[in-house]
């Protein structure tokens, strides 16, 4: 679905947080960006609801699969 | 350290009442204008983003008119709900901005401007002052981000759009220049500098000011040269006019809407008071 917004060149980041120093590092979200720049105030200002004392972002297209989600949907439709 | 402002000398009291008044005026408006934006922004996360960036710009400017309102010295009076002469944020602020690229704008020279402001006070001596304002700066930081990495982005954008972004960018700039006035004559920075009111006088903010914005002009001129780890200015700004109170040429010239927002006149005539 077209949000009718700009779309050019954008990555996807995955957002990593973690509350206190102790806990594990958590999955809490996802940004959309054109440059890390952007991803860094993105996901500062998407997911700062939150007390976290780390906040990382990973781009999507690092990420390295070991077991592969097998698609449920066909991604064409 | 000041415990409070009522120990600086009263001088010194009134020129960090208007100081405060500029300074809370202009983050309101930037809130304002900011919020005016929230679900007009190039992209979903930049309205998340603008929303938030309101936010605190709303907050800071609360943060600074409650010291304000502590002090005897407050310019504020009931005239300020009609009368638009007696506001004294920054000139670029007045009006709407007519589109994302001025928003970027306010976002990279306003912002920043304030920011710097913001720093000096949070280094400076007034305790009810400088240890309110921590939380506010280290909330910047990211606008500065975000500024940075918009005016990258428009750099690289189609020329008619880099050149509304130019014409926006001079404009903008000329008010911060004007904001910090007269350099080395009468001007309440230089005398909040030396006080430690603020860390430095108006000379030194001017130089901070240049330094966070001139690497995100790539080049574009206007009218800074960088000498000896500093900048210098090719011209000083025209200040025909300029009023020490509100560090602006001109009084200001809302549009009718905005100032009705400003003053709550929309809520007031639904019946609710402030």
């Amino acid at each position: 679905m077209s949000t009718g917004r700009q779309q050019m060149n954008k990555q996807l980041y995955e957002v990593f947080a973690r509350h206190k120093r102790e806990d594990p590092l958590g999955h809490i979200g996802t940004v959309r960006a054109t440059s890390d720049a952007f991803a860094r105030v993105y996901a500062r200002n998407t997911y700062d609801e939150e007390n976290w004392t780390e906040l990382v972002l990973v781009p999507r297209s690092a990420i390295i699969p070991v077991l592969e989600l097998e698609l449920l949907l066909d991604p064409t439709s | 350290m000041y415990e409070r402002t009522e120990d600086l000398p009263a001088g010194l009291r009134q020129d960090l009442a208007d100081w405060l008044l500029t300074l809370a005026d202009s983050k309101r408006i930037l809130g304002l204008r900011y919020a005016e934006w929230s679900t007009g922004a190039p992209e979903l996360e930049a309205d998340v983003t603008i929303s938030a960036m309101a936010q605190y710009e709303m907050g800071h400017a609360r943060l600074l008119s409650g010291v304000l309102a502590k002090m005897e010295e407050d310019p504020r009076t009931d005239a300020r709900s009609t009368d638009t002469v007696t506001w004294r944020n920054m000139a670029s602020l007045d009006r709407p901005a007519p589109g994302w690229i001025e928003v970027v704008t306010l976002n990279g020279l306003i912002d920043a401007l304030l920011t710097v402001n913001l720093e000096a006070a949070m280094n400076g001596n007034v305790a009810p002052v400088a240890l309110r304002l921590r939380k506010a700066v280290s909330e910047e930081e990211y606008h500065t981000l975000h500024a940075q990495a918009w005016f990258e982005r428009m750099w690289s954008a189609p020329p008619e759009i880099v050149e509304r972004f130019s014409e926006a960018i001079r404009t903008a700039w000329t008010d911060c220049l004007v904001w910090f006035g007269p350099v080395g004559a009468d001007n309440s920075l230089d005398r909040l500098g030396a006080a430690g009111v603020l860390d430095g006088d108006a000379e030194a903010l001017r130089q901070r000011f240049m330094s966070l914005t001139m690497p995100m002009m790539q080049g574009f001129d206007v009218g800074a040269i960088a000498e000896g780890g500093g900048w210098v200015l090719v011209a000083e700004p025209d200040l025909e006019g300029w009023d020490p109170s509100s560090r602006r040429s001109s009084p200001p010239d809302f549009d009718d809407a905005s100032f009705a927002m400003l003053t709550g006149a929309h809520a007031r005539a639904m019946g609710v008071e402030d």
